[in-house]
């Protein structure tokens, strides 16, 4: 097959994409690890320091903060999606009508941006005029409270935004695999007389094990990505309590204009996301077996 | 308790919590459209009371004192050349990694798959610099080449997963009737793929006009803002909120998103699954 293996047609194909992709993608990945040796404001001379960046991040309270943020904020992320995701995904599978229905609901809110989520809930989680959360707050007899400048609400308020925004990705995800487990089996099982818990921690579960893992890593991929909804939201306050990584780094470079010191934050961001890399790729050399 | 109660017992739990479900899934998104027709007033001071009455002066508010327009506009303007530009490079990449023969096609299409983990946030400062070093700051292009760049691997997963459908047969023959690359990727792959490529469109939209990084750190005139950094004009001196406009041009911004989802959620659905299930 000489015509498949044509070098120019080869290279024609696929250098666009690869030029485009390691220019805005991988390059920059490369200049962060860079900046982050140096000391710079973006327009005098470039000092070079060595490491002393990030001593500095160990020893700034609030990159630790926002480093211990952005872990809660990514294990909140995670429990939601998958959590909601996949109880409404075996829910959906008992559904004989209606399905579609359901499903294009719950779909809806992952395909608005997430500036329009946080606007929307940042007015749900008013104080005065008293929001919708807090309504219900009193209706269940507590006191209500300002979550979004509350030291302790905040991060968790910020990030059950993201959480709840993309449930309904999960639970296509989870669904659409639950369905592809053979009904015979399942079957069988139940003439054997077991239950349907069973049959779930048995024999779903156990034969979408793949998919759970894919949609961990999509979740843990996404909840890396935040940045509009604090950013949005409470811009990191009050007094850094809903700081994750992004939007200090961000605050660092373009408002101290501190590249050297946001792109050392940057280079902790890359670490995290290796983590997924390497989960991906433990994924896909499973695929391959 | 008897079997048939019990049976009852738990599809009334069963009902319970999936209409509970919905209504959380369902009800900020309707509030939104509804609160976009009412007034200000009544926003303020009993926002999730039943409506009272409806109004259109939201809407005027914001197509007579604000830029919403232009925003759109640019939204729209960056959404449709960065969808040509995703799908023409994704399927021509994914192409070559799926059927065209070569060393390493394996290891170009790994390089690939590194993209899906990496954070936006982590390109901002670097982009940046390189953007100002070219002019590029405050141009479309500035949004349009890492909104790009940032999608083509989902993109090229997506289609390389399509394409590993398209039995080799079919290409071997073309070859023998004289097909060279090129004619084999303009007459057999992309008429096959039209409906993967309404996948690719349909989700890419979404992340693309809903892009929040880039254009806030790129863009910085009004003439060029687009609607998702545009959405925080409506705060006034003091950080007070005009409520009413803000939810009419959140309604106004998501409906594009909504007609397309609507109109091809099957498709976009479809993506999802194609990437999760094997």
């Amino acid at each position: 097959m000489k015509t498949l293996r044509d070098k120019k047609a080869v290279a024609f194909f696929l250098l666009p994409a690869l030029i485009v992709y390691t220019i805005m993608v991988m390059i920059p990945i490369a200049v962060s690890i860079y900046y982050s040796l140096i000391d710079w404001d973006g327009l005098g001379p470039k000092q070079f320091v060595g490491l002393s960046n990030f001593v500095k991040l160990l020893n700034d309270k609030i990159f630790i903060r926002s480093f211990t943020n952005n872990l809660l904020y990514i294990v909140i992320v995670m429990v939601l999606q998958l959590g909601f995701g996949f109880i409404i995904a075996v829910l959906l599978t008992y559904l004989v009508k209606g399905r579609g229905f359901i499903q294009t609901v719950y779909y809806i809110p992952s395909v608005i941006t997430v500036i329009a989520i946080a606007q929307l809930f940042t007015s749900f989680y008013s104080y005065e005029p008293i929001g919708l959360f807090n309504i219900f707050r009193k209706f269940i007899g507590l006191e209500p409270i300002a979550f979004l400048s509350d030291y302790k609400a905040a991060l968790p308020a910020v990030a059950a935004v993201e959480g709840w925004q993309y449930i309904g990705i999960y639970m296509i995800i989870f669904y659409s695999a639950l369905v592809s487990v053979s009904p015979d089996i399942l079957e069988a099982a139940r003439i054997d007389g077991a239950t349907e818990l069973q049959l779930l921690f048995r024999i779903r579960i156990p034969s979408i094990a793949n998919v759970i893992l894919l949609a961990c890593i999509l979740s843990l991929v996404g909840a890396l990505r935040g940045f509009a909804a604090p950013m949005n939201m409470t811009k990191g306050g009050p007094n850094h309590r809903s700081e994750i990584l992004a939007t200090y780094m961000y605050k660092k470079a373009f408002t101290s204009r501190d590249y050297g010191y946001g792109s050392s934050i940057a280079v902790v961001i890359v670490i995290l996301s290796v983590i997924g890399v390497l989960l991906i790729s433990r994924y896909m050399d499973r695929e391959d077996a | 308790m008897s079997y048939k109660s019990r049976k009852k017992a738990r599809k009334t739990v069963y009902w319970f919590v999936m209409i509970v479900f919905l209504i959380i899934q369902a009800y900020p998104v309707l509030w939104l459209l509804l609160a976009a027709f009412r007034p200000n007033m009544e926003l303020l001071t009993e926002p999730f009371s039943f409506p009272r009455q409806l109004t259109k002066e939201n809407f005027i508010t914001i197509f007579t004192t604000s830029h919403v327009f232009t925003y759109i506009k640019n939204s729209a303007i960056i959404s449709v050349i960065s969808l040509v530009l995703i799908v023409l490079l994704s399927s021509m990449a994914a192409y070559a990694i799926a059927k065209l023969k070569f060393a390493g096609s394996k290891k170009i299409y790994r390089y690939f798959l590194i993209g899906l983990t990496i954070p936006y946030a982590v390109t901002l400062i670097p982009l940046f610099t390189m953007f100002a070093r070219v002019n590029l700051i405050n141009t479309r292009t500035s949004v349009i080449l890492p909104l790009l760049a940032f999608q083509l691997p989902v993109s090229i997963m997506l289609f390389v997963n399509f394409y590993t459908f398209i039995p080799d047969e079919i290409i071997e023959a073309a070859v023998i009737d004289g097909a060279s690359a090129y004619g084999i990727y303009t007459r057999i792959m992309i008429p096959l793929s039209l409906n993967t490529i309404m996948t690719v469109l349909a989700m890419n939209f979404i992340t693309v006009w809903n892009d929040y990084a880039f254009s806030l750190v790129f863009i910085n005139s009004t003439e060029l803002k687009t609607i998702s950094v545009g959405l925080s004009d409506f705060i006034g001196p003091r950080g007070l909120k005009d409520w009413g406009a803000t939810y009419a041009a959140i309604a106004l911004s998501i409906l594009p998103t909504l007609v397309i989802y609507f109109s091809l959620n099957k498709k976009m659905t479809a993506g999802l699954t194609l990437g999760a299930v094997k």
